[in-house]
């Protein structure tokens, strides 16, 4: 989850039940590591959404990427969101697979973070901008699967894909096959003698 | 060659017909025609735009001398000045002499202030010289003149490389 320039550290496992319902579980030591119902999901054309009445935000899904991801948004800001599916079956109430949600979610240390160039055209052009790019890690701290879930040029691509290929993290134990993450950057130009 | 697509020719000083690309034999008897000669085309200005197309072909030797001998006939109207001087200008800047260059469009440009090109040369002979501040200022009222010019294109993008300081910043979201 990222987007609120407050809450900081936002893991948490999400689980889709056939019936309808969504819930959710942050780490013991932030939310008690106990399931939370939010609202029901719903299927709209090529989008998955669901809401949380805590926090106020709404969350929907674009389908068309290999894994559940999109935005969110509450009356104030708006985010993005990264999921990777887990094998861990558990009911409602109870911990999740009989261990804390943290578990589920090692954080993310940078081992190599990779610049991407800044394409010579966009200088020659004054073009600034951002990409956000969300990807799966194994446990080995390899970046795989990455998607671009925010472009404001399509200039800045292959630097920005370029730049995650050759980045990687801190690998975990491997009872944790993978996790998600997403990384954003941002393209500034700073004027020299003006 | 790279320098002949960013320096802007006025062409259309002859009142008469442009004249094509010329062979050396015709540009020799140009320069040995005796002034009164009453044959020529017109006044001094078939010098002037013979000047101007040997610069647009990147003989800039050529068209210096073509466009210096041009305005030394009389006749010559303002606006036939401030373009040869602007064409000198281009010349210049196109054989890396910035500082001929920036002289010949001042004296352009104190004739005729609303020629984009003489504006648009000076900025280039500027930026041949590192002089990025004046070159942009420069290249700021040409566009003001002539926004969609493929040369202001050019040399903004060049400015904008030199005055330009990349920064990537990357956040890692948990």
């Amino acid at each position: 989850m990222f987007g609120h320039p407050t809450r900081g550290d936002e893991r948490m496992l999400l689980r889709l039940d056939p019936n309808g319902d969504v819930h959710s579980a942050r780490g013991s030591s932030i939310d008690g590591g106990e399931w939370r119902l939010l609202s029901g999901w719903a299927v709209r054309r090529n989008a998955a959404t669901f809401s949380d009445f805590t926090t106020g935000r709404e969350f929907s899904a674009d389908l068309g990427y290999s894994t559940l991801g999109g935005r969110w948004n509450d009356a104030l800001r708006s985010g993005g969101w990264w999921c990777l599916a887990i094998e861990a079956a558990d009911g409602p109430g109870t911990r999740v697979g009989s261990r804390d949600p943290e578990y589920w979610l090692p954080p993310l240390i940078p081992e190599v973070m990779a610049t991407p160039w800044y394409p010579r055209q966009a200088i020659r052009a004054a073009k600034e901008g951002n990409a956000v790019a969300c990807f799966t890690v194994d446990a080995e701290g390899t970046i795989s699967a990455a998607a671009l879930i925010e472009l404001s040029d399509e200039i800045f691509r292959n630097p920005t894909l370029s730049a995650l290929q050759r980045s990687s993290y801190v690998g975990w134990n491997d009872a944790v096959p993978a996790r998600p993450g997403c990384r954003s950057f941002s393209f500034e130009l700073e004027s020299i003698f003006r | 060659m790279a320098h002949k697509t960013l320096i802007g020719l006025t062409m259309s000083i002859s009142t008469g017909v442009a004249l094509a690309q010329l062979d050396p034999a015709t540009l020799r008897a140009l320069e040995n025609r005796q002034p009164d000669n009453r044959t020529v085309l017109g006044g001094g200005n078939e010098l002037l735009s013979a000047g101007a197309e040997a610069i647009r072909y990147g003989r800039y030797d050529d068209g210096i001398r073509l466009t210096l001998m041009g305005l030394e006939r009389p006749g010559n109207s303002d606006h036939i000045r401030a373009a040869a001087l602007s064409n000198l200008c281009a010349a210049h800047a196109g054989k890396n002499e910035p500082d001929q260059a920036i002289s010949y469009c001042g004296e352009s440009i104190d004739i005729n202030e609303r020629n984009w090109r003489a504006w648009s040369n000076r900025s280039y002979a500027y930026w041949l010289k590192g002089m990025y501040q004046e070159a942009a200022a420069d290249l700021d009222t040409a566009t003001a003149m002539n926004p969609d010019a493929r040369q202001v294109a050019q040399i903004r993008g060049m400015l904008n490389e030199a005055g330009l300081r990349p920064n990537v910043i990357m956040e890692d979201h948990q």
